[in-house]
């Protein structure tokens, strides 16, 4: 045998393996090639770009994940970072104070969940955190909150009471009597103290003293006349003067603010309350079902009509994704 | 190698030109392992396999190796499926296939007798023809691994067959 013939073809031939080679050239593929009929559309390409596609969203789903859960996270107590505006940089601890001068302003990171602009001549105090709950206590002055975290997660004391972030971006003041000032930029913000509480939705304000149960919301694009009346209104128990500024309320008030008249008729009675809620169904009709007279008989019942206003679930904080963002301001 | 480029960006004659000069490479692979019948209709369906999956071929000149690795599989795929094959012999006997002969159904019947390492070898050599220098190339196998191959299985398929295939 020829072992170069066995490797190269080219070269002089071994008879033994001439022969097997005659023997199979009948099974050559030559003789017995199929002709090749390629499906009329190809998916080329197709196959690794979806591939790609869902490699790419596993991955972001695994990296959006892993950075939520790093957001999340705060080591119980560890201070937080502040940076002074007007230039270098502290950290604020537990049961430490921030106290601006009149002409300083700082940026407060609350843990990594969001941040705060604290004015010119503030005071606050940092009471407690962890990775599920930031307390501060503010004694005085004017900050801008902005959180993007499930609600509760972040709350404020003041003189008047609690402030309770719901996910969303809000300013707060507090003046020297304690009085404490909201407006609701996004999501939802909660009033509470020992004599009640009140929700407030984006776009409107509210007020909360040491001494009273927090105000009702009042969106801010609403008639002067008709913000005076239901601040009016809140402040006086006498039930002719209600009545009397029932009405004008009722004459004030636009569609948009049944959402002050249900909250306010909820913490009335008599005549003022009917008032409100008749005036509130003649500008938004309560669901099918219910009526003034309803209401009237089963207070419980007024919620049914104030779930039925166009107003974002409070539970949706989620959907203000973009206070997550430093630059967020609306 | 640009044909396999055309092909990945969807050229039809590209593909088919590459059918033309790998076919008897994978048919050859398929032939070691299944009887030549299936052969013949498997080296067109790996072909039509690699059609629609060509696009995820990062490296061109891996070609060769990709469309012999398809075949392979098909070929456990196959035998995995379907009722063992009657021995080609036995085919020969009961159908009409004059350019078959017998001893060609027993030769390749003892070629994949052999332990696997030297059947695709020697299929490619004794069948389709190719040199131990192209073998290696289009398989991936070391010169020396192809060298061993061709003349240990040879040397046993020579005993199998008696002395004389």
């Amino acid at each position: 045998m020829t072992t170069d013939y066995l490797w190269n073809p080219e070269d002089a031939p071994d008879p033994d393996v001439e022969v097997l080679e005659r023997t199979l050239q009948p099974l050559r593929f030559a003789s017995r090639a199929p002709a090749l009929t390629l499906p009329a559309r190809s998916p080329v390409r197709r196959h690794p770009l979806v591939l790609a596609m869902a490699a790419s969203l596993f991955l972001a789903v695994l990296s959006a994940g892993a950075f939520w859960r790093w957001r999340e996270s705060w080591p119980t107590g560890r201070a937080w970072p502040v940076t002074l505006l007007t230039g270098g940089q502290t950290t604020l601890g537990i049961d430490r104070s921030l106290e601006l001068d009149a002409h300083t302003s700082a940026k407060v990171d609350i843990a990594r969940i969001g941040a705060m602009e604290v004015a010119p001549g503030s005071a606050l105090t940092l009471s407690q955190t962890n990775a599920a709950r930031h307390r501060v206590v503010l004694d005085r002055g004017n900050v801008r909150v902005r959180v993007w975290a499930p609600p509760g997660r972040f709350a404020i004391r003041t003189p008047a009471g609690e402030v309770i972030d719901l996910g969303c971006i809000f300013d707060l003041s507090v003046d020297a009597g304690g009085t404490t000032d909201l407006h609701v930029a996004t999501g939802w913000v909660e009033l509470s103290n020992f004599l009640g509480e009140s929700l407030f939705p984006a776009g409107t304000s509210g007020t909360m003293t040491p001494d009273g149960r927090p105000s009702v919301p009042i969106y801010d694009d609403a008639a002067q006349e008709f913000t005076r009346a239901v601040r009016s209104f809140e402040r006086t128990a006498d039930e002719a003067s209600r009545t009397a500024l029932a009405g004008e309320i009722a004459r004030h008030a636009r569609p948009r603010d049944v959402l002050t008249l249900l909250v306010l008729a909820h913490q009335t009675s008599g005549d003022p309350k009917r008032a409100l809620l008749e005036a509130a169904a003649q500008l938004s009709p309560p669901p099918p079902g219910l009526t003034v007279e309803g209401v009237l008989a089963d207070r419980a019942r007024l919620w049914e009509w104030y779930d039925a206003l166009d107003l974002p679930p409070v539970k949706s904080w989620w959907r203000n994704w973009r206070d997550a963002f430093p630059h967020a301001r609306r | 190698m640009p044909l396999v480029r055309a092909a990945q960006r969807g050229d039809r004659d590209a593909y088919a030109e590459l059918y033309r000069r790998f076919g008897r490479f994978v048919y050859a692979i398929l032939l070691a392992r299944v009887s030549h019948d299936t052969a013949a209709d498997l080296a067109q369906d790996v072909f039509l396999q690699g059609w629609t999956r060509i696009g995820a071929l990062r490296d061109a000149a891996a070609f060769p190796s990709w469309v012999g690795a398809i075949a392979r599989r098909r070929a456990t795929d196959h035998l995995r499926r379907s009722p063992p094959e009657v021995e080609l012999e036995d085919r020969h006997a009961s159908r009409e296939a004059p350019d078959i002969t017998l001893e060609a159904g027993r030769a390749m019947a003892a070629i994949r007798a052999l332990p696997e390492a030297y059947r695709e070898t020697l299929a490619l050599r004794l069948v389709e023809g190719y040199s131990g220098t192209e073998i290696a190339a289009l398989t991936g196998l070391t010169p020396d691994s192809v060298r061993v191959n061709l003349h240990r299985g040879f040397k046993l398929l020579r005993e199998r067959l008696g002395g004389s295939p």
